[in-house]
């Protein structure tokens, strides 16, 4: 049994057979993982990183031009607002004035006929006055000339008797 | 599951440390493999007709703590391997370490076959632990010391983690070549040996710490080294020798400091190699002590506090395999860092 004898424990002894083995077995670990293992994983994540940060800096940019496009957006949003208002002013604005002017001409027109009913009334009453003057004149001499029994249809008396009837309407 | 691995790897420990003091003259293979000193056998053997009448006590004193951890912690020579004449042993240690290779490539480079096909999906449960491993050790260890130097080193630095990691942690694991021979006799099978042959299971995996020999922590060391002194010369040229002295001291001095600084760089090594090395034995030494706590007092009393103290040491010995391997790489990549800039 030589190959068990060597069985004991000797914390600080070096044996030459495991630093050969530890030298080739890590050089081989080393190289087969380096190859095999560690460039790709190190290739994907620095792919991976690259991705991240490529899509993070794109999001950036389109939230930038989304922000942009909503201020835009909202500023046009803003300025019809400001031209509706602008509009609806005009339009009240508009109907104010054609409404004042509608019932100006109204209040004119109704004045205006107003003002000729009143002469047409003026008028009539005039000629109605001196109808019933002349239609009384004419009665008057009619029963004066009855009375006295002449005629006194003659131009002469009619007008003296309009004469007095002036005077009277004067003194009046 | 890492507490299922714990019970059994205690349920072995109970087992094996058993092993020495149940020796009645009956002695399977694997028996012979463990107390494979043969002086101890002998006289085991010698005693045996006496010991056959002997009370538990009796045997109780044939349990030697010593015993037990050369077995569990002692290198034995599996296979003689000659290179040139030279004799480079294949030992348990060596078997171990290259199931820690073998476990190394199966699982990093489908992780990395998978990583890379789909680099812009969102990655799975197992890729995404590689990936949170690699991404702190090009970090939070290389970047974070070396800056954008780090990116030359990383392979290194990743090996160099991976490697003392998964050294550390197979060490945890109970050695299943032992349950594969414990389980083969259990269903009747023996395992036909030469004398003094080890059964195969064992060979492959006797559950050996690699990173709890100073062979192989020295040997990582001093490829650090090479690494720290060769990346110095390449950042600095030949000015790095005189720059080894930190700048603003005055020229009075470097007579005293230039070798005390030069010292220093063999000491940093050094250091490495002895506190993974403390490390990784400490904490088996300590759960092999509790155990035997059991079979030397044979007191149901110390039962419970045996178990539980080892198994608080054994999840202890996750944390610290991981945190051995992260220090290991953290200090390399720190000195490497160092060597590149005059400070």
């Amino acid at each position: 049994m030589p190959l068990l004898a060597e069985g004991s424990f000797n914390l600080l002894s070096v044996d030459p057979g495991l630093v050969f083995w530890t030298v080739v077995t890590f050089t081989l670990v080393l190289l087969v993982l380096w190859r095999y293992a560690w460039k790709p994983i190190i290739e994907a994540l620095d792919a991976r990183n690259d991705k991240i940060e490529g899509d993070l800096k794109k999001s950036e940019d389109l939230r930038k031009e989304a922000e942009d496009l909503l201020k835009s957006y909202s500023d046009k949003i803003d300025s019809a607002k400001h031209e509706v208002n602008g509009m609806l002013e005009k339009a009240r604005k508009d109907a104010e004035d054609l409404r004042n002017k509608i019932l100006q001409t109204a209040q004119e027109d109704a004045t205006i006929v107003k003002d000729r009913s009143k002469n047409d009334i003026e008028q009539a009453k005039v000629k109605a006055i001196r109808e019933i003057q002349e239609l009384s004149v004419d009665i008057s001499l009619k029963l004066l000339g009855n009375v006295l029994n002449q005629d006194v249809n003659d131009e002469e008396h009619r007008k003296i008797v309009l004469r007095e009837l002036e005077k009277l309407k004067s003194s009046n | 599951m890492l507490s299922v691995m714990n019970s059994l790897a205690l349920v072995f420990a109970l087992t094996l440390a058993q092993a020495p003091a149940n020796n009645q003259g009956q002695i399977v293979p694997l028996q012979k493999v463990e107390s494979g000193v043969s002086a101890k056998e002998t006289s085991v053997k010698e005693d045996g007709a006496e010991a056959a009448s002997a009370d538990v006590h009796e045997s109780a004193e044939s349990f030697d703590l010593n015993e037990v951890i050369n077995h569990h912690l002692g290198d034995v020579r599996l296979r003689d391997f000659y290179i040139m004449g030279y004799n480079f042993p294949i030992t348990k240690r060596v078997a171990m370490m290259w199931v820690a290779m073998t476990l190394l490539l199966v699982i990093l480079i489908p992780a990395a076959r998978s990583i890379s096909r789909n680099a812009a999906k969102r990655p799975g449960r197992f890729t995404s632990m590689i990936e949170v491993f690699v991404t702190f050790i090009r970090q939070d260890v290389g970047e974070n010391t070396m800056g954008h130097h780090s990116r030359s080193y990383e392979p290194f630095l990743l090996t160099l983690f991976f490697f003392i990691l998964f050294c550390n942690l197979i060490g945890l694991i109970p050695p299943m070549g032992e349950i594969a021979v414990k389980a083969g006799e259990l269903f009747g099978y023996q395992f036909h040996l030469e004398p003094g042959d080890i059964p195969l299971p064992l060979k492959i995996w006797s559950g050996i710490t690699p990173t709890g020999d100073l062979s192989v922590t020295a040997t990582l060391a001093i490829t650090s080294f090479f690494i720290i002194q060769i990346s110095g010369l390449v950042y600095q040229g030949i000015a790095y020798i005189k720059n080894i002295v930190p700048a603003g001291i005055p020229w009075i001095m470097w007579p005293i400091l230039w070798p005390i600084e030069v010292l220093g760089q063999f000491t940093k090594p050094f250091a490495l190699a002895i506190r993974l090395l403390a490390n990784m034995t400490a904490g088996h030494m300590i759960i092999l002590v509790f155990l035997g706590f059991i079979f030397q007092f044979q007191q149901l009393a110390i039962i419970p506090l045996s178990i539980s103290i080892s198994v608080a040491i054994y999840l202890l010995e996750i944390f610290v395999a991981l945190l051995q391997a992260y220090i290991f790489v953290f200090l390399t990549a720190l000195f490497i860092a160092g060597s590149q800039h005059r400070h």
